[in-house]
């Protein structure tokens, strides 16, 4: 996926559907076009908007607001509630659009793609036409506007792309990278949140620029590696190339509840879903791993860990699960709230074992699984398939 | 209480009952032989509690008598006397003495009562010839797992059907599978029993290996199964669980079909073993057209290579496997003939014919290791 940086220039376009989910609705209901329309939840419920209009936006109303701040905001707009197999129907013919241009496609979410063009100058002319030829192509095929950013790697197109919105196109040359940056705020940057960010502030760095010129060692000083991280993302550069130059000794994903939770149903679900997102970065690395753990912590910050290692090395999602479950079962007290699980591969092999027979017909369906999975979410995104465990159930809901 | 036999008859018949001597001493007497003298005949029998086995010789009985005496010093002295009569008296306190032309020995045995009762043979359930039965077991001994926790491969299953016994055992890495069409007495439906790997060990011992058909009468009860051939009876404690469903992993689209020489193969994958990764024997094969490739290769020591000609069109192909799995099949098979390699993909199980033999159907299935 991510090519050595020094090899040739790369092209990253970044596409990100304009107001996709009403574009789709206008699309399949013209009489909506030029008006305040928001997609979401029930406007007198406690759910969000999903998307608004332009037109609506106009009002403030954006997405992931409270629905009922946004009817608040905008009373007379058009509330609907959106049909979401007619908008993977679309996403399916806009993905189709853009695996004719590169067959190097991540599509990270239902609206949202990375293209990779490098080397595809003799397919569409320099990037910036084939960037223009893919707004027009998408634009003829489907009716629907997107904005594209592009340049040498992911993390300046998708700001780039978002700048240029709507309906815009937006390159940003090869070295000016940290200079399109500079005068961006910094919580424009992927992964500075809402406990990064203050700190920053309160060391005087408010925008990318000021990050660029705190230096890598000052930033290493402050925050360890993730300051080396900070610094190369404010110098434009992806931090993939930096990830995956070097082989991982484990594979983990954890995640931290918003509130402490002691619902089996939810924390099985965390774990199913870790265990996926673990499964996924083993199979990109095409590593194995012998021992799958668990990470737990209660509220009280109490953390223990506990790791099992298997008969055969696996890279399956429903195989660390299961393990890791079986753990989580054995571990938690049932008394206490849970503040963070985490689940942990290592022992990674690049694998030479003995497969199983006798759980050859199984696993050969679960690979063929996985393999389909990763297929559909190098499409669409990571969240486009899940083992059923990781899903809410419709009474939780 | 008095008895004598040959020597040579003796020996051949305590010979067979020392596999199932227990060499522990956790129960004394099961370290014993019991010797059971009557009319014509003194019986031998020897168990471990997991199997037993019941054999005997002709005898000249003077008075109708029991004994148990040390099963391995018995042997030894048996072995080592002449050619001749060999008499047995029982003494006070459970002594016994053995005699032979001039040599004497005492021997300190115990009571036999308390020696375990060995269960009573019920109506056998079927007939199958010995030479079939010793061809199955060949043929599957050495797949069966000896890892204990899987419970349920440390034995065979023996499958009996009207026209054909079946033979399977796996380790969970590779299957053997034979099967041969014969007539079976006695069964009408379908019968299955799981085997021990030892008792099946024990019944290559005991089982006369002669041309002629030797008829091994083969019953059940709830917790045992037995095997007699004339007076010879190996019982066995059955293995109980669910052996796994072999036929769901038995290839059906192996359609890259590499045919060997057999001796060839075998030598190539022996050469190039001996610089395989001594931990996990893994050996790449690389099929292609007209010809097979063999590699291995070590961080320790190297790498080794060798090239087959082979009948093969098919698209190439590379896979890995554990040698010592493919060897075990090719020893099996014995000397010259073919082979025939039947692959469908590098992750998927392979199988393994010989190329000719026609009286067993014969195959084994391997699942190669991930190189």
């Amino acid at each position: 996926m991510t090519q050595s940086p020094n090899r040739s220039i790369r092209q990253i376009l970044h596409v990100d559907m304009d107001a996709f989910f009403v574009s789709v609705e206008e699309l399949e209901n013209p009489s909506l076009k030029g008006e305040p329309v928001i997609v979401g939840a029930d406007p007198d419920g406690r759910g969000v908007v999903a998307a608004a209009s332009y037109e609506a936006r106009k009002f403030g109303v954006h997405s992931a607001m409270p629905i009922r701040t946004a009817k608040k905001l905008c009373p007379h707009a058009i509330f609907l509630r959106g049909h979401h197999e007619k908008y993977r129907e679309y996403s399916d013919k806009i993905g189709q659009i853009f695996s004719e241009f590169t067959p190097v496609v991540e599509m990270v979410s239902i609206d949202e793609a990375y293209l990779d063009l490098t080397g595809c100058e003799r397919l569409h002319g320099s990037p910036l036409h084939g960037a223009d030829k893919l707004i027009r192509t998408v634009k003829d095929r489907t009716g629907l506007n997107c904005s594209v950013g592009l340049s040498t790697s992911h993390l300046v197109s998708k700001i780039a792309s978002d700048q240029a919105k709507p309906h815009g196109l937006l390159f940003v040359l090869p070295g000016y990278e940290a200079k399109f940056l500079a005068p961006l705020p910094i919580r424009r940057l992927p992964g500075i949140g809402k406990v990064t960010e203050p700190e920053l502030l309160s060391r005087g760095i408010s925008s990318i620029g000021d990050l660029a010129r705190a230096g890598p060692e000052k930033l290493k000083e402050w925050f360890g590696k993730y300051g080396e991280w900070l610094y190369t993302k404010s110098q434009g550069l992806d931090i993939e190339a930096y990830e995956y130059s070097e082989e991982p000794k484990s594979i983990s994903h954890e995640t931290t509840y918003d509130t402490d939770t002691d619902d089996v149903e939810e924390l099985e679900r965390t774990l199913s879903y870790l265990s996926q997102l673990v499964g996924r970065r083993l199979r990109d690395h095409r590593l194995f791993a012998r021992t799958v753990g668990l990470k737990l912590r209660y509220a009280d910050f109490r953390t223990l860990t506990r790791d099992v290692t298997l008969a055969e090395p696996t890279h399956l999602d429903s195989v660390i699960f299961e393990n890791a479950l079986r753990l989580f079962e054995k571990t938690w007290n049932r008394k206490q709230k849970i503040r963070l699980l985490g689940v942990r591969t290592s022992n990674l092999e690049k694998g030479v074992f003995q497969r199983g027979l006798l759980e050859a017909p199984q696993k050969e369906k679960l690979e063929r699984l996985a393999q389909t999975a990763d297929q559909l979410r190098n499409r669409f995104g990571f969240d486009a398939v899940k083992l059923a465990r990781s899903l809410e159930s419709d009474k939780k809901k | 209480m008095e008895f004598s036999a040959k020597k040579s008859d003796l020996l051949r018949e305590l010979n067979l009952t020392q596999g199932v001597v227990e060499r522990k001493t956790t129960i004394p007497i099961l370290s014993n032989v019991l010797l059971e003298f009557e009319g014509a005949s003194v019986r031998i029998s020897a168990t471990d509690l997991e199997l037993g086995v019941r054999c005997g010789c002709p005898a000249k009985v003077k008075k109708e008598g029991a004994a148990t005496v040390p099963a391995k010093r018995l042997l030894e002295i048996v072995r080592s006397l002449p050619e001749a009569d060999i008499r047995f008296k029982i003494l006070e306190n459970h002594w016994v003495q053995v005699t032979c032309e001039r040599s004497s020995f005492k021997l300190v045995g115990m009571a036999k009562d308390n020696f375990p009762v060995l269960p009573p043979i019920p109506k056998a359930l079927a007939t199958i010839p010995a030479s079939t039965l010793i061809g199955l077991i060949h043929r599957t001994i050495f797949a069966i797992s000896s890892e204990e926790s899987r419970y349920t491969l440390n034995g065979a299953l023996l499958l009996l059907k009207p026209d054909s016994i079946s033979m399977v055992a796996t380790d969970g890495h590779r299957l053997a599978l034979v099967e041969r069409g014969t007539p079976v007495g006695g069964i009408s439906n379908e019968l299955r029993a799981l085997i021990p790997k030892k008792a099946m060990g024990e019944l290559l011992r005991l089982l006369p290996e002669s041309e002629e058909e030797t008829p091994v009468q083969f019953s059940k009860d709830e917790s045992h199964l037995f095997f007699s051939v004339g007076e010879r009876v190996l019982i066995s404690r059955m293995l109980t669980g669910q052996f796994p469903n072999y036929e769901a992993v038995l290839p059906r689209e192996n359609t890259r079909i590499v045919e060997l020489d057999k001796d060839r193969i075998t030598a190539a994958v022996r050469r190039v073993a001996l610089l395989a990764d001594e931990r996990s024997r893994a050996i790449r094969v690389q099929v292609d057209k007209e010809r097979l490739e063999v590699f291995s290769s070590s961080g320790e020591y190297g790498e080794a290579y060798e090239t087959l000609d082979a009948q093969y069109e098919g698209e190439a192909l590379q896979i890995g496997f554990n040698y010592q799995y493919l060897l075990d099949f090719f020893n099996v098979l014995g000397e010259g003939g073919k082979v025939r390699l039947e692959l469908k993909d590098e992750q998927s199980a392979g199988q393994l014919r010989p190329g000719d033999e026609e009286t067993y159907r014969y195959r084994y299935v391997v699942m190669p290791m991930r190189i």
